[in-house]
């Protein structure tokens, strides 16, 4: 990307990263790390014409989320406290994902976005 | 499991026109971002209607966005007076018969000053407008909404609400006022059907901007900070307002999203 000086990255992050949700401490370290990378490889590559964004997905049942077997008493106490009052579709992350992949979104760099229902307000 | 986003979302050439059928305020649409704003919700659509203190500065905002080929209403209006608010209200519903998107833009600026030879008189002004008049437009709007279970609220940030810049400190307020506002009324207003969410804009060479008298060394050491080297445009807020008023983001609420050239990353 640098040698052609154009260039959108985008990570795939978690509500986990801001919020304390008990269990899986492994993984939301790994997305804490994503959060501080994300803002340090935009400071990095976004003079050389590259934006790095990522975005703060909340809970979705995919097959993937299922593997973690979340407790049903934690996703109903989850969807209670967020605003929305559901869990996130894979599709609600789309049109973040095409806007900052565009053209459009080119004075948006480092920003990690959640798009999680209002469960966490940075 | 409840799946809530169409799928036509994955349909190519499916954002275009996403705010067909919907109608949207942007109060202080007269000029600067507010003016951009409306004209790229026009451009996806939306009936506009601006709202601002200069008449003739509004009707000429009012025949650019006409001109796109939607129904415009240019509205005097001044946010910070009760009456007013109620009066912006009172005329979209008349002329649209309804409101879908409320864009909290108004704001007035004061040239930078040092937080210890502050007045109160642009203490009072500032806050009237920036903070008050977000406050109750919000409110008299959300009315309107909750009785229809829809509505997309945008309130338009500043970097200044969470970077310390000097010199700003009741404009700084009174966007920090904001940030948490839009986190409050998402709490409240979400479970009802209204998304609230907002923009930081960063430092935007607009009229009103240059009557904060921004000493060039300040500019600089902003444009050094960002990492994308420059300072916003109007129109680099343009895509990520429409996103936020389509259906297409109906699982961001409570959000104040940097735009910001990276100046801070929260
Ligand atoms: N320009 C920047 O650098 C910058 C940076 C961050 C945030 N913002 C925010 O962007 C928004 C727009 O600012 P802009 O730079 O386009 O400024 P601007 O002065 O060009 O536009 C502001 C508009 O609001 C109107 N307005 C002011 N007081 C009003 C009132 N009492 N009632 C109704 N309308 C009123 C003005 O007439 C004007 O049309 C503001 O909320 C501002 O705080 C701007």
């Amino acid at each position: 990307m640098v040698k052609r000086k154009y260039g959108k990255i985008i990570n795939i992050n978690s509500a986990h990263a801001r919020l304390g949700i008990p269990g899986n401490s492994e993984y939301t370290g790994t997305k804490g790390a994503m959060l501080a990378i994300t803002r340090t490889i935009a400071s990095e590559l976004s003079p050389l014409g590259i934006n790095v964004n990522s975005i703060a997905c909340g809970l979705t049942p995919t097959e993937g989320y299922r593997e973690s077997n979340y407790p049903q008493e934690m996703i109903d106490f989850v969807v209670g406290m967020t605003p929305l009052r559901r869990l996130g579709s894979p599709g609600d992350y789309v049109a973040m994902a095409v806007l900052l992949a565009s053209d459009d979104a080119s004075f948006i760099t480092g920003q990690t976005i959640s798009i999680d229902g209002g469960l966490a307000m940075p | 499991m409840k799946i809530t986003v169409s799928s036509s979302i994955f349909k190519k050439g499916h954002a275009k026109m996403r705010l067909e059928g919907k109608v949207a305020i942007i109060t202080g649409g007269g000029r600067g971002i507010g003016k951009a704003i409306a004209l790229g919700m026009a451009g996806e659509g939306a009936d506009i209607v601006i709202t601002g203190r200069n008449e003739a500065r509004l009707q000429q905002a009012e025949k650019e966005i006409k001109d796109v080929g939607v129904n415009t209403l240019a509205i005097k209006s001044d946010v910070s007076l009760m009456a007013d608010i109620q009066d912006m209200v009172d005329k979209t519903i008349e002329r649209f018969g309804q409101i879908d998107i409320l864009v909290n833009n108004a704001a007035i600026y004061y040239p930078i000053c040092p937080f210890l030879e502050k007045d109160e008189d642009s203490f009072d002004r500032i806050t009237s407008v920036n903070f008050k008049g977000v406050y109750f437009c919000t409110q008299a709007v959300a009315r309107h909404m909750v009785k229809r279970k829809y509505g997309k609220i945008i309130n338009i940030n500043s970097d200044n609400a969470r970077i310390g810049i000097p010199g700003l400190s009741d404009y700084a307020g009174a966007k920090g006022a904001m940030l948490a506002l839009t986190r409050t009324i998402a709490a409240e207003l979400s479970p009802l059907g209204i998304n609230v969410n907002a923009i930081a804009c960063g430092l935007t060479p607009t009229e009103g901007y240059m009557e904060s008298n921004y000493p060039q060394e300040l500019i600089d050491f902003f444009v050094g900070m960002a990492p994308l080297r420059r300072l916003g445009m109007p129109e680099d807020y343009v895509a990520l307002a429409v996103l936020l008023a389509s259906d297409d983001s109906s699982f961001i609420t409570g959000q104040t999203i940097p735009v910001n050239g990276g100046a801070s990353m929260p």
